[in-house]
């Protein structure tokens, strides 16, 4: 027999139209190749329903991890199994029903020619790498559902594929999941399914989700190469650590491991430059006790891991990060550094900036200009800049995500509720795949609408643009809406939404660090704050709304009022807000109030809103 | 171990934060220890053992945020030097905690301090009022944790009713610690706790 077995490939066959079961009938016996990635195909169920078991270390583990990274826990849904009652040849029914957009686009059709089915055999006989299987099969895995049955088709074969190779290398990786030949040898299906339900039981892997902070202020366009190393360190533990790594949104990464080390394996990587990791992690066995999010699992644990902290600092301390003594000295007008202690009284310039630093933050200015743009907008007179910011809530995603699949079985008629049920991590890392392409066709709408020049990508989800005046936010709250609508329609209708938007409109002067320090601290639906003019916290139904006023033809002298009359006093404007004396002004504020006023948008939002609307 | 609460209110308050890229300076958004209690001992004796910690209140329509624009003026050389834009608070209500001991039991009940930068340029005037008492028994720490609301110093969390193990995460910073005894120059940053840390302390000092 030739070659590992790549588990990817375990349920290539549910792209065909002899679907999961491989039995004695299957017509293309001949071709039917002899190595392990066959094994795998064949041996990974281990019910009555599969005539053959796993029977070797690597099926066996390969069975596990196929378990592990189904949609929902195997064991704990009993739904009855009856197909949907369509046309044979309407290939929707083993489509993917995403949670958050049930009626996206869905195209595919299974395997069903002779020549399809014989190129595949002969594609599993050539010993494809998981690379190669997901490249030539991508979209018709991403199509196809792991589970056909209404219920449980939420997840794609894609996903599902790719969890189980993760999962199936770190269980055949680690010494402490041990299974060797002789405890399977002789063994019939009933003691093999006895045995994977005792290493199940057995058997813990650690979840953790990881913020990466830090406690860097900030302050030049320089400075924001802390995002690019941010950037660079997450890559590197995506690459180096493949198969632990889940997903990542933002400073924010999810990984699974066997055990709780990885934490402490990842960490050097961010002390360098002063990172501290936010840690939530939980440890449970493999048999159902493993969520999406370590937050709900048992026994989750929350810790700080720091980077060693004096317990005293001499002055000067570091500026910037505020967490280190300084020892460099930096000189705005030479854009240069030297030690503390060459610092003296001779080379003190008296209308000079000098800026007292730490060695790592030091490092990261003096990594370049990685965001060249940002430093030319600085010359730039009269326009403004508007930072962006897309968050993806992780506690909120599998809050929503399971109230939505409880709304999904509730329309097949299930009575079940959310303290029964949670998704897997699995329909997470399907909602991922939706997400970076979010995020994609948000990244190039904007850089379209406002051209290169004026775009500056900082993270996928954070991007900044050169902006001519405040109701310029409109137009990028009605590109975000418009893609709201497209990838993620269902989160119109739940209470919050675990993606946010989140945008800053400031002069390319104000400190940045204040941006973040608002990015940092702020977790409504929308958010929007025009850097001394006010904010406006909405959910997703009120942005809908405000861009619906926006069409309206509002009196603009009776919102010209009302700003000014706020720059004097904010209570003040809202008794002249809700005064009906003033007919004219009275009639433009109750159609303001009546259209944004009921979706939970307090006066202060309501101001802004007008500001943005007077132009 | 008792405390006495106070209601803080300034008209404006400028508890500025270091000073970032030699122009801005900005405001922190809580009554650190290192703040509140050498204001306390500025005018009560710098030699008084004086242990206080404070938070402001969330209100949207206090605590707000301002700028001002500050040019110092060289008289020497008779120009001025880089603009400064100081961050200060306005309408500013807080609260602030006072341990009870043999140099503060007899704290007046109505007082006013100056607190913070600018201070000759009219910021920084505090009127303190005593609300309440917080006698042991009423606020002793509930098993369960909070998040801390506060900025203390680690090695003066024991003076607000609570100890390195119940600390459950960490969220660190540096708060200025002045010379002891007092003398005009000197000092030392100090590892302190800061606000987000998850802890088992009074109640008071948690995140409402």
């Amino acid at each position: 027999m030739a070659n590992d077995l790549v588990p990817e490939l375990h349920d290539i066959f549910k792209l065909t139209k002899f679907g999961h079961i491989y039995s004695e009938d299957f017509p293309y016996r001949d071709l039917v190749p002899d190595n392990e990635t066959w094994e795998g195909i064949i041996k990974h169920h281990c019910s009555r329903n599969f005539q053959f078991f796993p029977d070797t270390p690597t099926t066996f583990f390969l069975c596990i991890a196929d378990s592990l990274a189904a949609s929902v826990s195997r064991q704990s849904l009993s739904i009855s199994r009856k197909r949907i009652d369509e046309d044979e040849d309407n290939g929707d029914r083993f489509g993917v029903r995403k949670l958050w957009n049930p009626k996206g686009e869905q195209k595919g059709q299974q395997l069903k020619s002779e020549e399809d089915i014989i190129s595949l055999m002969k594609f599993i006989a050539s010993n494809p790498s998981k690379e190669d299987f997901f490249k030539r099969y991508k979209d018709l895995l991403r199509w196809r559902s792991e589970d056909a049955n209404p219920a449980k088709c939420i997840t794609s074969v894609f996903t599902h594929s790719d969890l189980t190779g993760k999962i199936f290398r770190i269980l055949s990786s680690e010494k402490s999941f041990q299974i060797t030949k002789n405890d399977l040898a002789g063994k019939q299906k009933d003691q093999i399914s006895k045995l994977i339900n005792d290493k199940s039981n057995e058997w813990k892997l650690t979840l953790s989700k990881i913020r990466i902070n830090f406690n860097k202020n900030p302050m030049r366009a320089r400075d924001l190469n802390v995002f690019v190393v941010l950037d660079e360190l997450v890559e590197e533990i995506r690459q180096e650590y493949y198969d632990n790594f889940l997903l990542r949104s933002g400073n924010e990464i999810l990984l699974i491991s066997s055990e709780k080390e990885i934490v402490k394996q990842i960490k050097p990587l961010f002390e360098k430059y002063n990172f501290w990791l936010q840690v939530v992690s939980a440890t449970g066995n493999i048999q159902g006790e493993i969520k999406a999010n370590p937050k709900d699992m048992q026994g989750a644990k929350a810790s700080h891991e720091y980077f060693e902290m004096k317990p005293f600092l001499k002055p000067p301390i570091c500026e910037i990060c505020q967490t280190r003594e300084a020892t460099k000295v930096w000189e705005k007008s030479t854009q240069r550094d030297y030690g503390i202690n060459e610092m003296n009284p001779d080379i003190f310039k008296k209308d000079e900036v000098y800026e007292y630093l730490c060695e790592s933050c030091v490092l990261v200015r003096n990594l370049g200009s990685r965001l060249p743009k940002l430093e030319q907008w600085h010359e730039t007179q009269g326009k403004e800049i508007c930072w962006i910011m897309l968050k993806l809530d992780i506690d909120q995603l599998t809050t929503t995500l399971d109230e939505l699949y409880i709304e999904y079985l509730q329309s097949l008629g299930s009575v079940i509720s959310t303290k029964e049920l949670s998704v897997g991590f699995s329909v997470i890392s399907e909602f991922y795949w939706d997400y970076q392409d979010f995020t994609k066709d948000f990244n190039q709408t904007i850089k379209n609408e406002y051209g290169s020049d004026s775009f500056i990508r900082i993270l996928d989800e954070f991007l900044c643009v050169q902006i001519c005046s405040n109701s310029d936010v409109m137009k990028i709250l009605e590109m975000y809406n418009a893609l709201m609508t497209k990838h993620f329609p269902e989160f119109y209708g739940t209470k919050r939404s675990p993606i946010k938007l989140l945008t800053v409109i400031s002069s390319i002067n104000f400190p940045f660090f204040e941006v973040w320090r608002i990015f940092e601290q702020t977790n409504p639906d929308v958010y929007i704050s025009l850097v001394g003019h006010g904010e406006i916290k909405t959910n997703l139904n009120g942005a809908k709304n405000m861009l619906s006023a926006k069409t309206m033809n509002f009196r603009k002298s009776s919102l010209h009022n009302l700003a000014e009359i706020a720059k004097i006093n904010k209570s003040l404007a809202k008794l002249h807000f809700n005064d009906k004396s003033d007919r004219a002004d009275s009639v433009t504020y109750s159609q303001l109030g009546n259209l944004v006023g009921p979706l939970g948008m307090d006066f202060g939002s309501i101001l802004t809103f007008a500001k943005i609307l007077e132009g | 171990m008792d405390f006495y609460e106070y209601r803080l209110t300034s008209d404006a308050l400028c508890m500025g934060e270091r000073m970032k890229a030699g122009i801005f300076r900005p405001c922190i958004k809580t009554i650190p220890y290192s703040q509140i209690t050498g204001a306390l001992q500025a005018k009560f004796g710098r030699d008084k053992k004086i242990h206080a910690v404070g938070c402001l209140v969330e209100n949207s329509y206090l605590n707000q945020k301002e700028y001002y624009i500050y040019s110092p003026r060289d008289k020497v050389m008779g120009k001025s030097k880089v603009p400064l834009q100081m961050e200060y608070l306005t309408d500013v209500v807080g609260r602030v905690f006072i341990l009870r001991n043999e140099d503060t039991h007899e704290s007046e009940n109505d007082f006013e301090i100056y607190m913070g930068a600018l201070k000759s340029k009219g910021f920084g005037k505090c009127h303190l009022v005593k609300t309440r008492i917080w006698k042991e028994g009423e606020y002793k720490p509930k098993k369960f944790e909070g998040v801390l609301n506060v900025r203390i110093p680690l090695n003066k969390i024991e003076n607000f009713g609570f100890s390195e193990k119940d600390i459950k995460s960490r969220v660190y910073g540096y708060l200025f610690e002045p010379p002891d005894p007092p003398i005009l120059y000197g000092g030392q940053y100090v590892l302190s706790l800061f606000e987000g840390s998850e802890v088992v302390c009074p109640e008071f000092l948690k995140k409402e």
